[in-house]
């Protein structure tokens, strides 16, 4: 209880600038069909929802060629990627097929170069150091479960199981309902998707621990604690957003 | 031999690009690649129609939500109401906001579910949490789509509405507009000239082309209601794509 109590106090207390988030921006590919400029469209909504109004501190921003593996947390150890910061938001392009089973696409990712793509597996378990929410905005990522199994002390990774359209509203209006409104995480997005796509859109999340579901930014509400130690279950929801 | 090689790779690559674009044999239709991926033609191209209505967006009465609060999306639910009967109470839930429109057109009715995943067996289990009823547009019956023209209600328990997103324009009709063929709007889907961007390389089968009008969503300004030619596709885990590429060559204006 008095654990609970600190923690809110301290969660009151804290300038917006001990929190922080980073970008990775795909968005000229050397094979893949171009995504310019709305990846840098995407990118400064971010940068201004989180940066400039909410105050919160820019961890990274790499883009393009300089995107790499390890910005996506593939290590345990030494410079982590996305999880050095408590949000992260990626816009590129997804990869599933025949050789892909939901993967984030790196730059020069081609079917001469299969081995630039970012896979589940190189990130199973490796989410605990600092971060707390992920969203993949890319086709097919969240098709693959295993993503979820990234999130050993991270909260919740929100992203796409179908196509998706490159769309900087997306942004624009997630964090105008959880940065403005003040709504849990979980309900700005699937607000946000709701209001930014089609029916042939569906969009999904996958949760550590079932409070989490609760989660608000940071300086926004209630956030749930790291599910510790880390258990087998995850929470999985997903909708079309017809 | 460093030559040969190369050769080979280049014969190889000028033979994929000449077999992709050629018609398939075994389906009388062709593959074809593009900046979106792979792209073949089940359905016959129509020469109809050539014209068709325009409509200008003269006032908007769309619907953000029904309060300031998180609706809880998430929460388990263990009341809810049949599907049929969240229809009815989708119905009466728009009639605090001027009823259901004439052009509206019952879409979906899907119960939503959270799933608990036990990573280590794969086990699920479903637990209810909201039915959602989606109404979509339909003009002159062609189909509108996008983020646009469409009133979203979730019902919860005992029929209680959890939160309703209706984006909705009002329109005036602005005369007839000529349209480009079906084929040539093909040709601009293979070139990637679609109104949206997919964020990834698809390999979509088209199986059905119709007019219709793109509608944006929330915070985006349209002068008018954009006619498009409207491809449904399957892509290859059998999801529908749906990808429209403007029908009016606008020359300037906003269409």
């Amino acid at each position: 209880m008095w654990k609970c109590a600190i923690l809110l106090l301290a969660v009151s207390i804290l300038p917006s600038a001990a929190y922080s988030y980073s970008i990775t921006n795909i968005e000229d590919y050397t094979s893949l069909d171009d995504l310019t400029p709305f990846g840098t469209q995407v990118t400064e909504k971010v940068q201004y929802w989180l940066g400039t109004k909410d105050g919160w501190m820019q961890e990274f921003y790499h883009k393009d060629s300089s995107v790499d593996k390890e910005d996506f947390g593939t290590l345990n150890s030494g410079w982590q990627g996305l999880d050095e910061s408590d949000f992260h938001w990626h816009v590129g392009h997804g990869l599933h097929g025949l050789t892909n089973d939901g993967d984030i696409a790196l730059y020069d990712y081609s079917i001469w170069n299969p081995g630039r793509k970012v896979d589940s597996w190189m990130v199973e378990g490796k989410w605990d150091l600092n971060n707390e929410w992920v969203v993949f905005q890319s086709c097919y990522v969240l098709e693959d479960p295993n993503w979820a199994a990234a999130l050993k002390y991270s909260h919740m990774h929100l992203g796409f199981e179908t196509v998706t359209y490159i769309d900087p509203n997306l942004p624009e209006k997630f964090f105008e309902y959880a940065i403005n409104k003040n709504w849990k995480i979980f309900d700005a997005y699937k607000k946000a998707t709701i209001e930014t796509f089609g029916g042939d859109v569906e969009a999904a999340v996958y949760i550590d621990a079932r409070e989490q579901i609760n989660d608000h930014l940071w300086g926004h509400g209630y956030v749930a604690p790291d599910e510790y130690p880390d258990d087998n279950y995850v929470y999985h929801y997903h909708w079309g957003c017809e | 031999m460093k030559r040969g090689v190369i050769l080979l790779l280049i014969l190889l690559v000028g033979l994929s690009a000449v077999i992709l674009r050629m018609p398939n044999a075994a389906f009388g239709n062709s593959f074809i690649l593009g900046p979106i991926g792979e792209i073949e033609l089940k359905t016959a191209l129509t020469d109809s129609p050539t014209e068709v209505n325009l409509y200008r967006v003269v006032g908007d009465e769309s619907i953000e939500g029904i309060g300031n609060t998180s609706p809880d999306y998430g929460k388990v639910r263990y009341n809810l109401p049949s599907e049929e009967e969240a229809v009815k109470f989708a119905i009466k839930a728009l009639e605090r906001y001027g009823g259901l429109p004439e052009d509206a057109v019952l879409s979906k009715v899907q119960t939503e579910y959270a799933e608990v995943i036990d990573t280590d067996t794969g086990k699920v289990d479903r637990k209810p949490t909201l039915i959602k009823v989606t109404f979509k547009r339909c003009i002159d019956e062609m189909p509108v789509i996008g983020p646009g023209g469409k009133i979203v209600v979730y019902i919860g328990d005992n029929g209680e509405v959890v939160d309703l997103t209706k984006i909705w324009r009002k329109l005036e009709y602005a005369g007839k507009v000529k349209i480009i063929p079906a084929k040539e709007a093909f040709e601009k889907l293979v070139k990637g000239e679609v109104i949206m961007k997919p964020m990834g390389r698809l390999k979509l089968k088209v199986t059905d082309v119709e007019v219709g009008y793109y509608a944006v969503g929330f915070g985006k300004k349209q002068e008018y209601y954009t006619p498009v030619w409207i491809f449904h596709c399957k892509d290859h885990l059998g999801n529908n794509v749906t990808l429209a590429v403007k029908a009016v060559d606008a020359g300037g204006e906003d269409f």
